[in-house]
Parts: structure tokens; C-alpha cells; sequence
């Protein structure tokens, strides 16, 4: 099942530059939240905090109701690429957040096995990363997340790499199995179609120093599928999102074109 | 797509030069070669005293090689050496370099001087070596581990650098421990870096050892070509030459081989 995010007034100071503006938010158990806003906006350092990879932020942030002091067992990263280790086999890279904690051999790559059929790649298990297309390779890392049973999964751009047509695929394919867990899924896109496909709720952030600007739920059908972008309520919710991208776009256009 | 698959495309496709193969020049170039160094002398075209026909060579240095007290006293000693130094520096060298790496303050400290290291002549330390440990087994050994260790050193620290932030990432959010870090995820991703450096240090040893033996030492193999070029002993000076270039050339083959065994299995 998921658990729930809290962010209480969350800041990060890189130096002399605020790249977080100080963030209140509240996610509930297994909703699924998309982050967009124009590059440089903080989100990959709000994802960071949450997973306990980035330090030394201020505020608080509470994680099924328990502060945060670090990364979680039970919280899942997918990067922006695969992050596959290329001398391990595919099963033996889906098994190692579960090797990581030790669990034994035999039942770690059970499992593995188990997750790499829920992906579709169970057929690949013995090849190895190169031998995968991209999409194939990100496949690999959802399923090394999805053997910890992870009760809240950070995905940062994990699709930017892939053409459009797989991004549509994955992303979907994604929604699928998190909804048969139940995790809570923040996740990190620069693809408007995508956030609204995907997500339950949508949060905008605004340019350096990223502050939420819109949050916005969607409210289209439990099952997703591409069709539903026709959706007047989804052309609607792009439209704005779009609009208010490139609002900030622009004004950070203007703020860096001045200070030159 | 790979690279092994690119490199046996082209081992299937040698080209050829009037004729031959490229292995196909070396191996007659090399006939060619053995056959000058044969005849030359028995011809008169060279003084045979100063260099003997290849044959009477390679009969010595056969007749060397199963003769017991030469072994005990020339050729064990030196292989030894190359051994315990070769194994020391890689050894040491893969832990210095994980450790330089881990603390970069550290590094910035060492790294100037790792980079000018080579240029300094290290033998010229050999008397202050000598007065520090005597004559025998430890100095050369500590010698030509101090030849070699650099090799591993920098060799280490470049893989290490070469580790994708994404896997390094990956390894902080799997809440890894240090050695389950070191082991699983930093070694296998530097491990095409140091193997170079590896080699390197093969090769550092042999002539680390070989050289501190032709300058002091009362034996091993650089000790005894070097005292049979003193008495004018031919026969052992270019016996134990051969033995030499046979040893060099053996051992870095076979370790070569090894490592292209091994990181085939470890990159599959
Ligand atoms: N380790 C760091 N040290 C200094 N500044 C940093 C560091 N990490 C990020 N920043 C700065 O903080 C700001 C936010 O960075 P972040 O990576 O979170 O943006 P992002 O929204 O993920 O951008 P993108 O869409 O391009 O991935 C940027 O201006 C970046 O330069
Ligand atoms: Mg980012």
C-alpha cells in the first residue's frame, strides 16, 4: 500500500542561489503526482529530498508520518537513465535493490523473475544491458524497484531518453503495475501529454526559485489509455499548463537576457 | 553494435599485404631475425666470441634451466621478487587509489605528484634504500613495488572517475554499505581502467626487479648476466638474456590472457 508524502516549508540553498523556494505540500497514500516546470526549477532536487539523496535541505519532510533522515528501504528511484550495472545479467540487475538488502539468492532472483514477467522481459532475463534497447533497459529498472514493493516510487524523467510512441507505452505500463501495488508515485516530466496522462495530480513549478504555481487534479478515468488526451477536460488541462509554462519560460528568458 | 562483435568482424577480415596476414610478417620477420643472429656468427660476419650462433644460446639457456643452484640462487629469487612486488603493488595500489578517490581533499594533495612521478629517476633513491634495508630481498622488492604502485594508483582513480553519477546515485538510494559499495559497484565499473594499470605494473616489476639486481645484489637473474657480462661469460650473459625476454614476454602474455578472461566473464 502507499504512504503518505508531507512536505512542511522544504528549502534547499545551494550556496548563494535558493533553488527551492520553501514548499508545503501533502501527498495521500498511493496517488500519483506529476511534476512539471521549466528546467532549472528545483524538481530534481525536490525528488532528490524526498528520497533521501539530497541533504542539508530546510524544513521537514514526513513520510508515512515519520521524518525523513535518509533513503528508505521501501521508497523505489528510477533514474533518468536505466542505471543498470552492465557486467550483471538482467535478472541479476533486477535482483539487486533486493541483494542490497540481503536477501537470499535463490529467493532474490525468484522474485526477480516475478518482476521481470509483470515488465514483459522475462524472455531476457540471462541477456545483458547492452543488449537491450533503452526502453527495454528502463523496463529492467522499474522492475528493480518493483521487487522491493515499494511503497512510494520517485521517478525523475525516467522516459526523456525514449522516442515518443515508447515513452506513451512505458509511461502507461508504469501506471499499471504501480496501481496493482499501490505506491505513491511522484514523478518528474518535461511532457505535458504525459503528466496528464499519467497522473492523478498535477503540480506546476515555477522558474528558479521553484515554487508550485498550480496544482491541479485530473480528473479523468482510473483506466488510462492515449485516446482519453481528446478528452476535452485533458485538451483543457494542457492548454493551461502549457500556458503557464511558458509564462515562466519567458520570464526566465527576460531575467537571464537583463543580467547579461 | 559492441564492440567485440566490431573487433571479430575485423579478425575475420585481415587484410592482406603482398600476401601475408599481419601475423603472417611477424612470424617471418621474426624467422628472418633468428636466422641472421644463427648465421651472422657461424658466417664470420660477427665475432662469434662477442655474439654466439642463436642455437649454442638457446642450448644454454636450456642447459640453464635445469641446473639446480641456478635456480636456487638466480632465477627463484627473481621471480620472487617480480611476484611479491607485482602483487604488493596491485594490491596497495587498488586500495590507495579507492581511498585517494573516496576523499578528494586528500587527492588534491597527492594528485601533483602523482603526475610528475615518473619523471623522477626513483633509482637514484637506490643507495638510501640500501643504507635504509640492506642488500637481499626487501629492497628490490620495495624498489620495484615503488616502480609499479603509481601505475595501479592512477589507473584506479581514472576507473573510479569513469562510474556513471547515475550508478553512483543508485548505490546511495540502495543504502549500500561501504564495502558492499566498493565491491559491487566500484571495482566492476573501474575494473577496464585498472586492469591497464595492472599490465603496467607487470611490466614495472619485471624491470624494476631486473634493474635493482643489475645494480646491487648478489644474486638473481639481473645479478648474474650482469656478472657474467663483467667476466666476459658469454654463453650465461646471453643465456640469461634470453631467459629474460622469455620471461617478460611469457608473463605478460599469460597475464594478458587471464584478463581478457576474466572481464569477458565479469562484462559478459
Ligand atoms: N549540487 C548542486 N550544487 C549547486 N547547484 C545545484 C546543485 N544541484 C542543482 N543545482 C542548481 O539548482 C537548480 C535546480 O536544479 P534541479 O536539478 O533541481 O533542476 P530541475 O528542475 O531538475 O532541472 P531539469 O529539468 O533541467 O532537470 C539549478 O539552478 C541547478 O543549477
Ligand atoms: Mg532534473
Amino acid at each position: 500500500m502507499g504512504v503518505a508524502v508531507e512536505l512542511h516549508e522544504v528549502d534547499r540553498v545551494y550556496g548563494e542561489v535558493l533553488a527551492l523556494d520553501p514548499t508545503t505540500l501533502s501527498l495521500a497514500p498511493g496517488t500519483f503526482t506529476t511534476l512539471v516546470g521549466p528546467s532549472g526549477c528545483g524538481k530534481s532536487t525536490l525528488l532528490d529530498i524526498v528520497a533521501g539523496l539530497n541533504q542539508g535541505y530546510g524544513g521537514e519532510v514526513l513520510v508515512g508520518g515519520t521524518p525523513l533522515t535518509g533513503p528508505r528501504a521501501h521508497t523505489g528511484v528510477i533514474f533518468q537513465e536505466a542505471a543498470l550495472l552492465p557486467w550483471r545479467t538482467v535478472i541479476d540487475n533486477a535482483a539487486f535493490a533486493l541483494e542490497a538488502q540481503k536477501v537470499p539468492r535463490q529467493k532474490r532472483r525468484e522474485v526477480a523473475f516475478e518482476v521481470l514477467r509483470r515488465v514483459g522481459l522475462s524472455e531476457f532475463a540471462e541477456k545483458y544491458p547492452h543488449q537491450l534497447s533503452g526502453g527495454m533497459r528502463q523496463r529492467v529498472a522499474i522492475a528493480r524497484v518493483l521487487s522491493t514493493e515499494p511503497d512510494l516510487i520517485l521517478a525523475d524523467e525516467p522516459f526523456g531518453a525514449l522516442d515518443e510512441q515508447t515513452r506513451v507505452i512505458l509511461g502507461l505500463e508504469l501506471l499499471r503495475v504501480v496501481r496493482q501495488t499501490g505506491a505513491t508515485v511522484i514523478f518528474v516530466t518535461h511532457s505535458i501529454q504525459e503528466a496528464v496522462l499519467l497522473s492523478d495530480r498535477i503540480l506546476v513549478m515555477s522558474a528558479r526559485p521553484g515554487r508550485v504555481v498550480l496544482d491541479a487534479d485530473v480528473h479523468l478515468p482510473a483506466e488510462r489509455d492515449p485516446s482519453l488526451l481528446a478528452d476535452p477536460h485533458a485538451t483543457e488541462l494542457v492548454e493551461k499548463v502549457w500556458g503557464l509554462l511558458r509564462a515562466e519560460a519567458e520570464e526566465a528568458l527576460t531575467r537571464q537576457g537583463g543580467s547579461v | 553494435m559492441s564492440a567485440a562483435h566490431r573487433s571479430a568482424n575485423r579478425s575475420v577480415q585481415r587484410p592482406r599485404r603482398l600476401g601475408l596476414t599481419p601475423r603472417g610478417w611477424i612470424v617471418s620477420l621474426i624467422i628472418l631475425v633468428l636466422a641472421y643472429l644463427e648465421f651472422a656468427p657461424r658466417l664470420g660476419w660477427i665475432d662469434s666470441f662477442s655474439l654466439p650462433p642463436f642455437s649454442e644460446i638457446l642450448v644454454h639457456a636450456g642447459k640453464l634451466l635445469v641446473d639446480g643452484p641456478f635456480w636456487a640462487t638466480d632465477l627463484f629469487p627473481t621471480l620472487l621478487a617480480m611476484g611479491l612486488s607485482f602483487v604488493i603493488a596491485s594490491l596497495l595500489g587498488v586500495i590507495i587509489g579507492l581511498i585517494l578517490w573516496r576523499f578528494p581533499p586528500l587527492r588534491r594533495v597527492v594528485d601533483p605528484w602523482l603526475t610528475v612521478y615518473y619523471a623522477i629517476p626513483i633509482f637514484a633513491v637506490y643507495p638510501m634504500i640500501v643504507v635504509l634495508a640492506g642488500v637481499g630481498l626487501v629492497p628490490i622488492v620495495f624498489l620495484a613495488t615503488l616502480l609499479a604502485i603509481v601505475a595501479v594508483i592512477t589507473a584506479t582513480i581514472d576507473g573510479l572517475d569513469s562510474t556513471p553519477p547515475m550508478v553512483l546515485k543508485l548505490s546511495d538510494s540502495l543504502q549500500l554499505s561501504p564495502i558492499a559499495r566498493t565491491v559491487k559497484i566500484l571495482l566492476p565499473s573501474a575494473v577496464e581502467q585498472i586492469n591497464v594499470g595492472l599490465r603496467l605494473a607487470l611490466s614495472f616489476s619485471i624491470i624494476g626487479v631486473l634493474a635493482s639486481e643489475f645494480i646491487l645484489s648478489t644474486h638473481g637473474l639481473g645479478h648474474f648476466i650482469s656478472n657474467a657480462s663483467e667476466h666476459f661469460n658469454m654463453g650465461n650473459m646471453y643465456g640469461g638474456i634470453l631467459l629474460v625476454l622469455i620471461f617478460a614476454f611469457g608473463l605478460n602474455m599469460a597475464f594478458s590472457a587471464l584478463l581478457r578472461k576474466r572481464t569477458r566473464r565479469i562484462q559478459g
